[in-house]
Parts: C-alpha cells; sequence; structure tokens
C-alpha cells in the first residue's frame, strides 16, 4: 500500500540544500465531547504520543511547541493567535503543526462544551504566517476540514508535479483521520485510536520505506492510511494537499536519536512495542530483507509478535544505542499471555505507606481497638494472572496510645501495637495515561498488643483474627516506575472475647508505588 | 459457603482483648492498697537526748507484720493478673481452677461478680478466691466485697479465711486459725484500714482492733497494741507526719482491769523522743518521779 511516489519526494528532498528551518507545534488532546457524546480514552494520551515525537525527532523545539489537554476552543485560538505571532517574527524557513485528537461533530470540532468550527481551523491555517502549515486532525467527521477543492481521499499524496520542482516546498497540508461521513474509531487493545497509532508508529520509522533515515509527510500518510482501512476496513483517511515547491516534507529524522529498537532484515512480521503500562507506543509492519528502526525514548519496552498460534515477547531496555529485536531473542509464549489482553508475565511492584485505621463503632474505639497510625509495604504483581489482575501480600506496622474509659473509673492510658498482614486481589482501571483506580478484595490477619503504662495490675491483652475486606486505590504516575498510590480500605472484623460483635474498620494510607521489571 | 467462612473467622478470632476484664482486674484490691504505711523516718540512730521512741518503733514492725498477712493472702490474685478468665459472663468472670504454684498439689478458682447501676456502672463487687486438694471441695480463703468501681478509691471489706488455709496446709506460721476481717475505706481522705484480730492472735499480733488511716499529705494515724513483759498490754494511738515525726499517746491495760494513763509521747524524724508527759513515771528517764515532764512540748509536731 505504499506509494512508490512517495520514495521520489524523499529523493527529491534529500536533493535540496540545506536551509535553516524552524518548526512550531500546537497539540491538543480532548476527551470531553459535551452533550451528546461520549468521553473518549485515549485522545489526550494521543496528543502527548504526538507531542513527544514531534519534539524529540520532529524539530520542533520544546519552546515552540504547545501542548493543550481538555482546553477549551478560546484557549485553543489563544494558542494559535500566539504561534502565529512568534511565525511573524522568525526568521528562518517555518513550518506550523497542528494535530488535533478528540471529539468533532456537525462540522465542529468539540473541546469539552465548547465548538471550534472545522472551517475556523482550516482558515487559521491557511493565514498562519509560516511555510509549510499541516493540520493532522483525528477525530469523527474530520474528514469535513477537507471540503474543498484539492480533496484526496486516496491512500498517498499525488506529488508528480512535486518531483520536477528544486524550491523548498510551500502550502498546506490537512489529514484527517476518516472522511466527512465516517466515525474514527479508538482500541482498547492499542490503547490509543487507529490513525493517531498508526501514524506515530510510522513517524517512529516504520514508515520509513525508503530506509533513508528519514520519514516524510508522504511516507507517514501513506503508512497511516495503508495500516488504518487495513485494520479497521471502515475508516479512510482523506487530506487536502496544497504543497508547492518540492511537495513534501521531511517530518521525523530516525538519526539524530541516539536510540531505539532495530529489526533485523531476516526477520518479517508484525511487532507491536509496548511501554511499561503496557500500552502500544509502536508497530512495525515489516517484510523479510527490509530493515526497520523505531526512534524510541529511552526506557524500557516489551514487543510482541503474534507468530501462527504463539506469542513472541521480550523486554528491552532503550538507551544510548540502537537495541536489536531479533526473533531469537524473544520468547515464545502461549496467547492468553497477550499484554494487550491484560496479561504480560508477572510486573513487580513495592509500594511503602503510612496511614491510619478506624474502626466505625465508637464503643470499639475505646480501647479495644483505638484509631491507629500505620507504615507497611506491599509487593504486587501485575498481570500475572491476566485480564488485568493484580494480587499483592503487604504487611504493616502500627500503633499508637489512647485512654481506656470504663464507667466509674478514671481513663487508664494504654499503649497498643499492631502488626498486620493480608492478601489482595485488585483490577487496575486506567483513568487516561497518568491515572489508575483499582478496586478489589482482600483477606489479612490482623494482630493487636496493649499495655496499661502506670498499672503494674493490669496485665497485657492481645487478640488475633481473620478480616476480610475490600480495597481500592488511586494511583497517580509520576513516571513509568514511580507512582504516587491514595489507597483504602474496609475490612470486616469478628470480634468475641467480651461478646460477639461484626466491627467494621477502615484503612487509608498515601505511599509511594515502585515498579520493577519495566 | 457463608457459615463455613463465619466458622473460620470464629476458629480464628482469638486472644485476651477485653475491657470488661480489665474492669473486673481493676475492681480487685491490690496488696499495697491494704497496706498500713507507716514513715519509716530517718534511719540513723543518733543518741536521744531523752529517750529513744522504741514505742512508735513498734509500730512499724506491727505495720509489717499487718501488711505481710495481707500480702499471703492476696498474693493469690496475682495469679489471675497473669492469666485470662476462664468463662466470662455478663457480670461475672472466673479464673481456674489452675494449680497454686507455690503450693503443689494446690488448685485455686476465683470467682467475681458485680452489680451495676442504672447507669451501668459497676457498685457492688463480690469475689470469693478458693482453693482445694483435689478431689476435696473449694474452700474459700478470701471472700471480699466492696462498694465503688474500682478497688483503689473504693471501700469493702475482705475475711481472710485462716482457718482454711490452715485446712489446706498453707498457711503461715504465724497465721491465726480463726477468720481476719480487713475493712478499708478508700474514697475519702483519710483512707482507713483496720484489721479485726479480735478474735485471738495472729501474724504475731496480740488479739486487737488494728486501725490505720492515712491522710493525701503523708500524715496519719495508727492505732496498735503492744504487749508488755509485765503481762500489761500497751494500746497506743500514734499521729505522724509524712516525714515520720509525731505524737503518740498510749495507756497499759493490766491485768486485774488495771488501766494506767495516757502518757503522751512527742518524737522526732529520728525516732528520739523529745517531750514527755509521763503520770506514771512508766520512762525510765522520769527516775520515778510522778508526774513527769521531760523535753519541750513546743517541739511536738502540729498533729492532733
Amino acid at each position: 500500500m505504499r506509494s512508490s511516489k512517495a520514495l521520489c519526494v524523499a529523493a527529491c528532498l534529500a536533493a535540496l540544500p540545506a536551509v535553516a528551518e524552524r518548526r512550531f507545534a500546537l497539540v491538543i488532546g480532548d476527551m470531553r465531547g459535551g452533550a451528546g457524546t461520549r468521553p473518549l480514552k485515549y485522545a489526550e494520551r494521543d496528543a502527548k504520543r504526538i507531542y513527544g515525537i514531534l519534539t524529540r525527532i520532529g524539530g520542533v523545539r520544546e519552546e515552540d511547541a504547545r501542548l493543550l489537554t481538555s482546553a477549551s476552543a478560546d484557549d485553543v485560538r489563544s494558542a494559535l493567535e500566539e504561534l502565529k505571532r512568534r511565525l511573524a517574527q522568525a526568521h528562518e524557513e517555518t513550518v506550523l503543526f497542528v494535530y488535533y485528537s478528540g471529539h468533532a461533530k456537525d462540522g465542529d470540532l468539540r473541546l469539552g462544551d465548547s465548538r471550534m468550527p472545522l472551517t475556523e481551523l482550516r482558515d487559521a491555517l491557511k493565514d498562519a504566517p509560516a511555510d509549510v502549515r499541516i493540520g493532522l486532525l483525528d477525530s469523527c467527521q474530520s474528514g469535513a476540514i477537507t471540503r474543498s477543492k484539492g480533496i484526496r481521499p486516496a491512500p498517498a499524496f499525488d506529488v508528480q508535479q512535486a518531483q520536477a520542482a528544486s524550491t523548498r516546498p510551500r502550502g498546506l497540508v490537512l489529514i484527517a483521520s476518516s472522511s466527512a461521513d465516517e466515525e474514527s474509531q479508538e482500541s482498547d487493545d492499542i490503547g490509543a485510536s487507529f490513525f493517531t497509532h498508526y501514524l506515530a508508529s510510522g513517524l517512529l520509522g516504520d514508515a520509513d520505506a525508503s530506509g533513508d533515515g528519514k520519514v516524510t509527510l508522504a511516507e507517514a500518510y501513506a503508512y497511516a492510511y495503508a495500516r488504518t482501512v487495513g485494520e479497521t476496513l471502515q475508516q479512510h483517511p482523506v487530506y487536502l494537499y496544497d504543497l508547492g515547491g518540492a511537495g513534501d516534507i521531511v517530518l521525523t529524522q530516525l538519526e539524530p536519536a541516539r536510540g531505539g529498537l532495530v529489526f533485523p532484515a531476516a526477520d518479517e512480521g508484525v511487532y507491536v512495542v509496548l511501554d511499561g503500562s503496557r500500552k502500544a507506543v509502536a508497530e512495525v509492519a515489516k517484510p523479510r530483507g527490509d530493515q526497520r528502526r523505531l526512534a524510541l525514548a529511552p526506557g524500557s519496552y516489551l514487543v510482541k509478535k503474534r507468530d501462527g498460534d504463539s506469542l513472541l515477547l521480550g523486554d528491552f531496555s532503550v538507551s544510548d544505542g540502537p537495541v536489536e529485536v531479533a526473533d531469537a531473542r524473544l520468547t515464545r509464549r502461549p496467547l492468553s499471555d497477550d499484554p494487550q489482553k491484560g496479561a504480560s508475565g508477572p510486573r513487580w511492584s513495592l509500594l511503602g505507606a503510612g496511614g491510619a485505621q478506624v474502626f466505625f463503632d465508637a464503643a470499639a474505639r475505646n480501647g479495644l481497638f483505638p484509631p491507629a497510625a500505620l507504615a507497611g509495604v506491599e509487593l504486587a504483581s501485575r498481570d500475572d494472572l491476566g485480564h488485568e489482575l493484580t494480587w499483592g501480600i503487604d504487611f504493616s506496622l502500627g500503633g499508637g496510645s489512647s485512654n481506656l474509659r470504663l464507667p466509674g473509673l478514671a481513663p487508664i492510658p494504654e499503649r497498643f501495637g499492631e502488626l498486620g498482614g493480608g492478601v489482595s486481589l485488585w483490577r487496575d482501571f486506567d483513568l487516561g495515561d497518568s491515572a489508575t483506580v483499582s478496586l478489589g478484595a482482600r483477606v489479612a490477619f490482623i494482630y493487636l498488643a496493649r499495655s496499661f503504662p502506670g498499672h503494674s495490675e493490669l496485665p497485657s491483652q492481645n487478640f488475633f483474627t481473620l478480616t476480610p475486606g475490600l480495597t481500592t486505590a488511586f494511583s497517580w504516575h509520576f513516571t513509568n516506575r514511580v507512582s504516587a498510590v491514595l489507597r483504602g480500605r474496609l475490612n470486616y472484623l469478628f470480634y468475641n472475647v467480651d461478646q460477639s460483635q461484626n466491627l467494621g474498620y477502615v484503612e487509608v494510607a498515601a505511599g509511594v508505588d515502585y515498579a520493577f521489571g519495566l | 459457603m457463608r457459615s463455613a467462612c463465619s466458622a473460620l473467622l470464629l476458629l480464628c478470632a482469638c486472644g485476651t482483648l477485653s475491657n470488661e476484664d480489665i474492669a473486673f482486674i481493676e475492681a480487685i484490691p491490690q496488696k499495697d492498697e491494704l497496706h498500713v504505711q507507716v514513715p519509716q523516718g530517718d534511719t540513723s540512730q543518733p543518741a536521744c537526748a531523752i529517750a529513744s521512741a522504741d514505742i512508735w518503733v513498734s509500730a512499724k514492725t506491727t505495720g509489717n507484720a499487718i501488711n505481710a498477712g495481707v500480702d499471703g493472702i492476696l498474693g493469690l490474685v496475682d495469679a489471675i493478673r497473669a492469666a485470662p478468665p476462664t468463662t466470662r459472663d455478663t457480670d461475672s468472670r472466673t479464673w481456674g481452677p489452675f494449680p497454686d504454684q507455690n503450693h503443689p498439689g494446690v488448685e485455686v478458682r476465683v470467682t467475681m461478680e458485680r452489680e451495676l447501676d442504672a447507669n451501668r456502672v459497676p457498685w457492688r463487687w463480690i469475689y470469693t478466691i478458693a482453693a482445694r486438694r483435689p478431689p476435696a471441695d473449694f474452700l474459700p480463703l478470701v471472700e471480699g466485697e466492696f462498694f465503688g468501681a474500682q478497688a483503689k478509691d473504693g471501700s469493702g471489706r475482705v475475711t481472710l479465711h485462716f482457718e482454711n488455709s490452715w485446712t489446706l496446709q498453707i498457711n503461715q506460721p504465724t497465721d491465726p486459725h480463726f477468720p481476719a476481717r480487713i475493712y478499708y475505706d478508700l474514697t475519702s481522705n483519710p483512707r482507713t484500714i483496720s484489721l479485726d484480730l479480735t478474735s485471738g492472735q495472729g501474724f504475731g499480733l496480740v488479739g486487737f482492733d488494728y486501725g490505720y488511716a492515712g491522710y493525701t499529705d503523708g500524715h496519719g494515724r495508727f492505732d496498735y497494741a503492744i504487749p508488755q513483759s509485765n503481762g500489761c498490754l500497751l494500746e497506743v494511738t500514734a499521729w505522724f507526719t509524712p516525714q515520720g515525726a509525731g505524737k503518740l499517746t498510749y495507756r497499759a491495760l493490766c491485768p486485774l482491769n488495771l488501766v494506767y494513763g495516757d502518757v503522751t509521747q512527742c518524737f522526732d524524724v529520728s525516732a528520739c523522743v523529745t517531750y514527755v508527759n509521763d503520770p506514771f513515771a512508766f520512762t525510765a528517764q522520769c527516775n520515778g518521779v510522778k508526774p513527769c515532764i521531760l523535753g519541750n512540748p513546743a517541739s511536738c509536731p502540729n498533729l492532733p
């Protein structure tokens, strides 16, 4: 499905003399579409991926890039105006990228409860004082933005007129993820919209059909078109192409990136690269004989490849140099271990947390189970069981001091200590890229001991029991490895010394989770 | 399934954590709460200007004898502080029977009951310490009753069944052969403790109704008796300061119902007599001159 014409564009560009160029980008992601729409799951993650690619290998300096998430239409207008001012002040050749992932309906971009007509965005791009303006829209019915002379619902740009040109490209290109009457789809398996996922994969290197270490606009579009249509069968990206001069432009350069994954020529197939949260960051679909390189940011990745009735899986760490991903380095696993289906083998993490424990029953809080401070650790294994289930084992220590109040007696000071531990099973629910909510169940033991300072006549006492309960947590992921966690547990305790009592208590803790083996 | 889970939780829930147990234990008087606390004073023995206050010095011996007798019986209670109750009911606890570590072959059982007022505050406690040599039946060693939520600021009585301790052969050599009763009132100032030994001798003491009153500031009063070699019995009422100085009055109860007294002595913290008012010249330093007044009455501490 690749266009051989795209290869010609790359060749022409390679022949042009180097000119100082400055690139600007406005990247917008919004999961909210306002009334009548269902929130998208991955729009903001899509935007962050594109932002990361453009600023890392797309030639856009971070100070020239704007990332807007959950923004209003006015925020977008303001950002556009600011970029226009800066473009006007630039003395170099300029390129402006505008990427949008979110809802679009009835000719408008839906930014929460605010709207921005597609025509307004198109006009803004047309009028922007940049030599090249590129609009990339990933939203339903986004093809409406291309409704004008020059529309090309085709798998590749027609760049014939550019082949003979010797000047640098100038003009406007609009690319939409679907035609004006089509829906754009998201995929839970890949954790992204199809179009952006393939666009990102292409920009990272899989679209480099020429193998020159550069991904051009034509290459990226051709790749994203082919993969999106091939995967969805019903979503057809469209474009408006109005570039003069050489007619194509290099979007990403793979060589300046120091690290990356290299897929050797000897192997073939579709490889999916997942990040630490088991979300797809890129795909490589390569025939035997072609080498592919993905210019990935430093980090830990899991590569999977479907091979008949089994999977090939392998963990790779990208740093300064290229890392070869050969099939021989992958481990064969059953399909049930598919990391995108909720299983990727155990991923261990250790949570250190501190918090408090409070019983609901006021009488129980009097001496028997006073409010306690707790500190503990929890070792968790994610994806060991599949279905995004996690099991964990935890231990905690705590205690405090209180006063035992008995009828007719002066308060008796008491000091108490507590040892607890349990096993939990929960499921994580992602809230975007950075947040996770967990819900599950836990069975624990609790051992309490108390003594009465200043009352040598009173013996120490203790209590041991099992406590089943529910557990929930909210995690905010600062990095792939480090997360802040706010955890709550609701427990049941059966007390039977003085009398039989059904008691409940809650534990709230905050801590830091560190993940291993990503 | 649900019943199985309940059974599992029931089996796994174990321990001694109990507020009510604490309430019961707090209701049992401790040994030191029933102690006669006589100030020890200055332990050095300087040469006294008038005489050594021997009668006051004997108060300490008397008090120690009483304390030892109380300790011997109430020491049995310590066992229940180390072990959780064997059975628990809403208003009663039972400990044991468990082996008496100090007396092989003897089993001890402690039972306590309480009565609550309308506000669920305990107002009366009844406890019994009983022992036996199996297969014989239990015999009460201590029967106690007191009023209040806790022993340390309640009032009550304790009957020490020494006759049974002899039967069980767990007695001390100086134990009396009859019940002794201790009455105490720790509810006010002064706290009072009395030992009724009027039925005969015990603890090495003569038959007497011993009385002690201790004030919160440390001063107090102690009524006790000292047998004399001439067959008379000195009945003593001693007031003392927290430091151990004091003033005492005694009279001699002699055969043929002859009564001599009262004699007043004041003494300092070194147990030296500082003042004597002795109408009968019992004091040796009076040299038989009646009436005899020695020392300065201003040296007497400000006591009743």
